[in-house]
């Protein structure tokens, strides 16, 4: 068995006990109740452009472009573990398998495989007149099988786990409400071979936000959040202080509304420093998303993009890109048109596009696709 | 070995013959004492039963009005005196189908202590009319006679709280159930009081069935939109790249519902206290419906009888 079927057993497994840890038989006082379940099926065909180098590769192929027809199956789901009078525990899990067969490049034809799987448990407990608390566990872990070169980007294999404390206050006058969150996190990315330096990615951080929230229907919320990484493996080369260490603010604010149509615009401002001079770097980062139910045909649709500009303070000559982590500019645009067939089972045709660019020899990365996806409920009426 | 084995045997065999000689008081004490204990279990089951009826009447009675007041501000078109009442009426929903779940489970508790009683007293009445056959001085069969008549009449009052008492559902409107002193006029009026409430009671319904579908679109839009997410989270293809992530705090999840108010909570819960809420609003509707028909059907039979 190769080393990354492993991985992806290990992976089924892991997410199988998480399940069954989830899913095990309570006492009568704690019962365990499914509140949404999904399974998803789809295909797609996608198109890949560009001369972006991956540190994530782990050969390089001549060839600028490349293309790829995509099967995939996911499987989500929500729990309620307990419900008391003033305390609920919830779970969450999400896994997906895709399946590649590519083409274009010049060396041979790969078939990658990426597995994700992805489980969460958390504790609520209402404070009374102090609000809420929230204590959140998670994990995910990542497997990519027969990696293929760019432009074919497919993010690293990765184990990472979460820890997370959130506190909501009361509401307020006018619906104003506070939250205060602080997490722990670690992320473990597997090296293979020829290509040890993805464990160079490996992280260990910490991180504080306070946002302060207003309105229901139509809702505004901003926000700071400061974090600290550690990447124990990069060096800084200071000999003082050797491993490279990252401080980021991050400020932003976002508006949502839902009504007859749900609307999101985000924006996000990031500015990192770091004992390392060159990963220093500011961005912004500007998200919309729209759903809205069109006139005919039962038919909705749903807008989603992402633009980031990224500033290096310090210019350097050398490539310092993580395609995927850390691109200068990348936008995503995906609009979905989706339909209910029954009351549990729908379709969505999914346009999508990408694109991450860098100042350093005007390289560029480019993804364009189209997805076929259903969407089945199977515990729905 | 022989006296030894006599010497074990003679307490046991004593112990066994002397039970023998005692068993009939003895068992006609435990049998008296059973019945006495089974009825302290179903007194004490009936008074809970009881009081958890009451609440739950107390609570139809608070429903009841909160339709009024619902009615009285759309007439006079106050919009924040009718969020209100929805609120309250809504609540009040929730608080029937609590108080209704423990009426059964008392209920279930009331029928085991009856069982239990029930089979007391067939043990115990089998006992005393066996003594009583048994028994020849008048004395005795006279005193048994009244212990039988004793029984048989707990027995009687028995029957009677299983047909009359379980039966009990909760009244809306009890001033205008059927009084005795009543006459025609009375129940004229009762009846066009009893149509309005059901005509209220109707229009409500309907105008709570467009919010369930109003809720059940929001509902549809919302698990798109969770679809949606998840299947460009799900492996990253929605990730800036920009190095470190950052983790958007989740939607608030409410861990106590009890004091949120409605708007707040996940849709398929408000469609859940919606859709509660309908039911107790067509039983309320069947209920006063059925007691128009009953004064129509009396005030219709006098009109004949004239």
């Amino acid at each position: 068995m190769s080393r990354a079927m492993r991985r992806v057993w290990r992976g089924w497994a892991w997410a199988a006990a998480a399940g069954m840890a989830l899913l095990a038989p309570q006492s009568s006082s704690a019962q365990v109740r499914v509140e949404d379940l999904v399974v998803t099926t789809g295909f797609s065909g996608q198109r890949y452009t560009g001369n972006l180098a991956s540190i994530t590769a782990p050969v390089v192929d001549s060839t600028d472009g490349a293309s790829a027809v995509v099967g995939e199956v996911g499987v989500r789901g929500a729990l309620s573990l307990f419900e008391g009078e003033r305390t609920r525990a919830f779970g969450t899990f999400d896994t997906g398998l895709r399946q590649y067969v590519a083409s274009g490049f010049q060396r041979r034809d790969y078939s990658p495989q990426e597995f994700v799987a992805r489980a969460q448990i958390g504790l609520l407990r209402s404070l009374g007149g102090w609000g809420d608390g929230e204590l959140r566990l998670s994990g995910r872990t990542r497997t990519v099988d027969d990696r293929p070169p760019m432009p074919l980007f497919l993010q690293a294999s990765f184990d990472e786990w979460n820890a997370a404390a959130v506190w909501r206050s009361p509401t307020f006058s006018e619906d104003v409400r506070m939250d205060v969150r602080v997490d722990a996190e670690q992320a473990d990315f597997e090296g293979i071979a020829g290509l040890d330096q993805l464990r160079l990615l490996d992280r260990r951080s910490n991180g504080a936000e306070v946002g302060i929230s207003l309105g229901s229907e139509s809702r505004v919320r901003a926000f700071t959040a400061l974090r600290w990484t550690d990447y124990p493996e990069q060096e800084s080369f200071d000999p003082t202080d050797p491993f490279r260490r990252d401080r980021t603010l991050n400020l932003g604010a976002s508006w949502s509304f839902g009504s007859a149509y749900l609307a999101e615009v985000g924006v996000v401002g990031t500015i990192n420093r770091s004992n390392s001079s060159r990963p220093e770097y500011d961005a912004i980062s500007l998200t919309a998303d729209l759903l809205m139910p069109l006139p005919w045909y039962g038919l909705n649709l749903n807008v989603f993009g992402v633009l980031t500009g990224k500033s290096y303070v310090q210019d350097t000559d050398f490539a310092r890109l993580v395609p995927g982590e850390e691109a200068d500019d990348a936008s995503i645009v995906f609009v979905d048109l989706s339909r209910a067939i029954a009351d549990n089972l729908g379709v969505t045709l999914r346009f999508g596009w990408t694109r991450a660019e860098t100042d350093i020899g005007d390289s560029y990365y480019q993804r364009i696709g189209t997805t076929l996806l259903f969407n089945y409920r199977p515990l729905l009426r | 070995m022989g006296r030894w084995i006599g010497r074990s045997l003679l307490p046991l065999l004593l112990t066994l013959g002397g039970s023998a000689v005692f068993t009939p008081g003895l068992v006609a004490q435990e049998l008296a004492d059973s019945v006495s204990a089974r009825t302290t279990t179903y007194q004490e089951a009936l008074t809970t039963w009881r009081a958890a009826v009451t609440a739950r009447q107390a609570a139809a009675d608070r429903l009841g009005e909160s339709v009024e007041d619902i009615d009285r501000a759309r007439r006079l078109g106050d919009d924040d005196t009718l969020t209100e009442a929805l609120r309250r009426a809504q609540s009040l929903a929730r608080e029937n189908e609590r108080l209704d779940a423990r009426v059964a489970e008392v209920e279930a508790r009331l029928d085991v202590a009856r069982q239990g009683l029930i089979e007391a007293l067939d043990a115990r009445l089998a006992q005393l009319e066996r003594m009583l056959q048994e028994a020849t001085d008048p004395v005795e069969q006279r005193r048994l006679d009244a212990f039988v008549d004793d029984l048989q009449n707990q027995y009687a009052e028995l029957a009677q709280d299983a047909t009359s008492e379980m039966a009990a559902l909760p009244d809306f409107y009890p001033a205008l159930r059927l009084d005795p002193r009543d006459g025609p006029s009375e129940w004229e009026i009762k009846a066009q009081l009893l149509e309005r409430k059901a005509r209220t009671a109707e229009e409500q319904i309907e105008e709570a069935r467009g919010e369930v579908s109003r809720l059940e679109r929001r509902l549809q839009l919302q698990r798109l939109q969770q679809d949606s997410r998840a299947n460009r989270d799900r492996f990253g293809d929605a990730l800036p790249p920009v190095g470190n992530r950052l983790e958007q705090s989740a939607e608030a999840i409410v861990a106590d519902t009890t004091g949120v108010p409605l708007d707040q909570l996940p849709f398929d819960q408000q469609i859940a206290i919606w859709e509660l809420y309908i039911a107790q609003l067509e039983a309320l509707r069947d209920q006063v419906t059925a007691q128009a028909q009953e004064f129509r059907r009396r005030l219709g039979r006098r009109a004949v009888v004239r």
